[in-house]
This record gives C-alpha cells, structure tokens and sequence, in this order.
C-alpha cells in the first residue's frame, strides 16, 4: 500500500499540510527541528491513531490552535491499498478547559470507528533511533512491541488484549484492597474467568508470532553480519518459566531450553487448563503481594546472538544490529500476513549504520512500495537509493519538493 | 476554576458551582446553563427549581426490586397482572425503563445499582444481590434473566450471581448477544432489546 495524498491540521508544528505522494522512496531532509520527525510521526498516527513518541496526544495539537479557536488536530490521507483507494482521518480534539479530556476520533471511508475496529487498516513500520531500547530496556518495552505488531496482522488478539487488560485492572485492584483490608478473596478469583480466557489467545498468538518472526530475524541477520553471527528470538512465556527458570536465565544458563521444549502446551485448550491451574496454585501469594503474578502482562523476549544474551552481554554495535533486523523481520512478516506491504517510515536510522548495513537497507526498502526517510545528511544515503528518491526539504513546517 | 471573590453575585457564583458538580458539565458549560437561567423568564426557573426540589422528596428505593419508586412496592411490584415468577436483574433503573418501553416482558424486575467493579471500589456488598438471593427463597421464582450489561464488569456480576444462586431450582438465563459489545441495555434500541429477550440462554 501507499500513501497518496496526507492533510494535516494543526499536527505539531504543522498548521496546515497539503501534499500528494507517489510510491518510491521519499527522502525527507533539512535541519534539525523543522518537522522532520513530526512528519513521520502525522504518518505514524493516521495508520495507528497513536504516538510514537507522545506521551498524551494532546501534545500532538499545534500551540496555536487554541488561540485559533480550533483546539483540535487532524491528520486525513488517503491510502491506496491492494483492495483499492481507502479515506482516513484521525482527529484529536482538545476538551473546552486545559486539564479536561482530549478525545480521538477515527474516521475511517466515511464511517466513526472505534479505535480496536481500525487497528491493521493501515499497516506502518516504523524505524525509529530508539529502536534499540527493544532490546536493552524493560520487558514492559519488549511485550508492547510485541502488541502493536500483532494487532496489525490480528483484530482478534486486539479484542482480547484489550479485554484482558481491564480484567487485570480490576483483578488486581480487588488483590489491593484485600491486602489492605482483608475480606472475601472471591472478589479476585472472580476475575480468573476472563483473564485465562482472553490471556491465553495472547499466549498462544504470541508464541505463533516470535516464532515466525525468529525465523525472519535469523535469516536477516545472518545477511547484516555476512553469516558471522546468528541471531535467535526466544518467547519467554510467565506461565512456562516459573521462578526457577527465571532464575537461571537471569544468570545467563542455557537460554536455550525455551522455544523448543516438547512439553509445552500448545492448543488454546491446553493453555486454558495451564493458566487457571498456575493461577490457583499462585492464590496465597497473591494474596500476600496484593497482585497478579502469573499472565502474559509479565512475559518477556529475549535476542540471543550465537546463544548469548544480547541484553546484557551485547555490545552497543550488536544491540543496534539486532534492533534493526526485528525492523526487518516484522516488515517481512506484515507483508506476508497482510498480502500488501505496509508503509515504511525511518527515522534518521542511517547516521547509526556502517556502510554495508546502510546498502544493506537501500537494497530492502527497495522491495517495497513506499518508505519515507528522514536525514540530516544526504550523504549518508546509498548512491544507489539516493539516485531513485524523491527529495523534500523541511523548513519550519512546509515541505519543499527538490525533485 | 472560581471567579475572584466579589467579582460575581454569590447567587451565581453558587449556582456555577453546584452545575459544575455535575457529570460531563465543566465550569465553562456550568456558567453558560447559568447566565441562560439569569434570563429565562420566572416560570420557566422556578418549574426547574421546584423538579430539582421534588426530585428525592418521597423516592424511595422498592424493598422488593430495589427500584426507584414514588413508594414502596412499587408500582410494578404491585402490579398482579405480572408474571410473577420471573426477575430480570438489570445494574440501573435506567435500564428497566429500556425495558418496559419494548413492551415485550411482563415479570418482575431485581435492580442492582451497579456493577462488580473493584477499581471503582464497587464490590458484591455494595450491590443488592443480598436481597436478591433473599427474594429467591421468600418468592415463587422460577426463572432468573442476568441483564446485566454485556461489559466485563457486567459479565462477571453476572457470573457471580449464577455461583450465589447455587443449585437452588431456579432456571437462570442471560439476555442474547444482540446487544454490542461493552454497550449499555440505556441504549440498545427496542428491536436489540426484544430480541436480546426471547433469544436468552440458559447459564449451567
Ligand atoms: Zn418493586
């Protein structure tokens, strides 16, 4: 698929945006604080109704729009997929008070969806310069990768994680307030019910999902480090790892018993009957702890190069590496889940590479529809790439088309 | 968000705030509904005025269904007419209302006043499912409808009833999945409504 035409309204530092896109490679470039990244970002939002890098969206709004009168931003565009030419709009409106709530609205083809409807409409990789905290930082970094991957490729996994996420909510809020105050634990076990069912289609796709993405990731990375180094994706599952094993991993011992054991419950029903059962022998604890303990909320990933731990025994050279052959990999995968391949948006990712890496991206982005590409330095593109891409400078908010 | 001492009549001032208490009014909309008051003509104040006033004079909650009613039982307890042998338990009033305007249900009603919800601080004490299980044993109930809201919340106050009713023989269903998902019974439109009623399952 790719993006024909984008409009933005009061989105960061544009006020206003009109520009039409061809398919290619469209390199965006200029000096630092222009618009660059926020231009990448308008993409990002309008196919996921949600920020990279904001925290609240209504830090998406221009500063002036309130004075404007119009405290709201939108980002439209119009997509050319497979099945045909699609129309979006995502509007984030500001409440009439500061401090009241913002909301967000996503049009999609004429008709108001609910944001989990929408999820995969509009398939986006982003390629981002803190990509490698997906390997360096917390599990909780790791599993939301993980849930804004899938949830592109399945609506269902969109629907349970959703589901799933307000049982733990109150589940674990009943689990507080009985620490504090004591009473029936049935008000916690209650929960049980809809944190298994939901739960365990999050296990069960996410252990589908690394493993195809393990393969991809292997095979990429074998090609960014000229065969040197192989790269592996484990699935560390909470319910299959019990503290024991946690343990020895965290102690850097034989990583590789996970992924490939024989007696891992594998059909949706085996992973039911699993969780409620470790769920029930967890009870006392927590109880004591007054939380969840057991659930796909506490699962992990690990990237292990040649059977060691990229997290803690990486160097900062392999980390990026490995980050960016995930990038690879999942734009692989989306392409073969959705029969359409996704946009592509990189963030000044070039800077960090050495050449081969560098000429290894121009030659993948090449196989697909459309990338938009930021830089700050048009030498660091491959002749090659360089050759075949529209150029665009921002200034302060606009874009400059230079051929 | 106050005006500066003395910059308003404490008459206004007073109404602003107590509006802004209200849900999804803010105070900018709160000062409008009361500049709008200040030049309405005095009949059509003082009729709000006195619907504010009357609203909790003589309501009371129906010591059978836990309705809201201008007396006790209420006016749908008393009526003989009804089938007796049947609840439908639904979270609000609001929601028997929905109810009685399809038409379609002639049986009596169990209203809970809410939700399980724990990150609200809502548990099964704050509800009345006590005095619904206590109806259970006093009356000639045959059948328990759980219209609860098909929200998570809904669904597991659901199921907690279903485990306090037990094996007592009571034949126990849940209205139909006509209904969207996370919406509320307040605004399912009648055909969702009488449709949700006769396609309702039975709960093992
Ligand atoms: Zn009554």
């Amino acid at each position: 698929m790719y993006l024909a035409e984008l409009r933005l309204i009061n989105f960061r530092n544009y006020a206003r945006l009109e520009a039409s896109f061809s398919p290619g490679l469209i390199v965006l470039h200029g000096a630092n604080a222009q618009g660059k990244t926020n231009f990448l970002e308008a993409v990002a939002y309008l196919a996921t109704a949600r920020s990279p890098h904001a925290s609240a969206d209504r830090e998406l709004v221009h500063f002036g729009a309130r004075e404007e009168g119009l405290p709201f931003a939108h980002v439209e565009g119009r997509v050319q997929r497979a099945d045909g030419l699609h129309h979006v709009r995502v509007s984030v409106t500001l409440g009439e008070q500061e401090g009241r709530r913002t909301q967000k609205a996503v049009v999609f083809d004429g008709r108001r969806l609910p944001l989990l409807e929408y999820i995969g409409e509009v398939a986006v990789i982003q390629f981002l310069p803190e990509d490698i905290s997906l390997i360096v930082s917390s599990p909780a970094v790791r599993r939301r990768y993980l849930d804004v991957t899938i949830c592109q490729i399945d609506r269902q996994y969109c629907h349970d994680l959703a589901r799933y996420t307000e049982a733990l909510r109150q589940r674990n809020a009943a689990l507080r307030a009985l620490q504090e105050q004591g009473g029936n634990p049935e008000v916690a076990w209650l929960w049980d019910e809809p944190l298994v069912r939901h739960g365990s289609y999050i296990i069960v796709r996410r252990r589908q999902i690394v493993a195809l993405l393990d393969e991809l990731v292997t095979r990429v990375h074998a090609e960014l480090t000229g065969g040197r180094e192989r790269l592996r994706l484990l699935y560390l599952p909470c319910l299959e790892l019990g503290r024991r094993a946690a343990h020895q991993l965290s102690l850097g011992l034989r990583p590789t018993v996970w992924g490939t054991g024989r007696d891992e419950p594998t059909s949706l029903h085996d992973v039911e009957t699993e969780f409620g059962e470790r769920l029930r022998r967890a009870r006392d604890e927590e109880l004591r702890r007054g939380m969840t303990l057991i659930g796909p909320h506490r699962d992990d990933l690990r990237f292990l190069v040649n059977a060691r731990d990229m997290a803690r025994f990486g160097s900062r050279g392999q980390q990026r590496t490995a980050a960016l052959a995930l990038r690879l990999a999942e734009m692989a995968l989306i392409a073969e889940k959705k029969q359409d391949a996704p946009l592509l948006l990189l963030d000044d990712i070039m800077s960090e590479l050495d050449a081969h890496r560098r000429a290894y991206v121009g030659r993948a982005l090449e196989q697909y529809e459309q990338a938009f590409l930021t830089t700050g330095d048009l030498d660091l593109l491959p002749p090659s790439l360089r050759a075949q891409a529209r150029l665009v400078r921002v200034e302060e908010g606009r874009l400059v088309w230079e051929r | 968000m106050s005006a500066p001492e003395g910059a308003l009549p404490t008459s206004v001032a007073r109404l602003i705030e107590e509006l802004s208490k209200l849900p999804g009014i803010g105070p900018k909309t709160a000062s409008r509904l009361t500049f709008y008051l200040l030049r309405a003509p005095d009949e059509q104040v003082n009729a709000l005025a006195e619907a504010v006033r009357a609203l909790k004079l003589g309501l009371v909650e129906c010591e059978r269904c836990c309705h809201i009613a201008e007396s006790s039982p209420c006016a749908i307890c008393r009526d003989e007419g009804r089938e007796q042998s049947v609840v439908c338990v639904v979270e609000d009033p609001l929601d028997v209302v929905a109810i009685e305007r399809t038409g379609a249900y002639r049986g009596l009603y169990h209203v809970l006043h809410g939700a399980i919800s724990p990150v609200e601080g809502i548990l099964p004490q704050d509800l009345r499912i006590a005095q619904l299980i206590a109806r259970l044993d006093r009356e000639p109930i045959r059948e328990v409808i759980l219209a609860t809201n098909p929200s998570l919340e809904g669904e597991t106050t659901a199921t907690y009833i279903v485990r306090q009713i037990g094996d007592r023989p009571i034949r126990v269903t849940r209205l139909a999945r006509g209904l969207p998902m996370g919406g509320d019974l307040e605004y399912a439109d009648e055909m969702t409504l009488i449709r949700a009623l006769e396609g309702r399952s039975e709960v093992q």
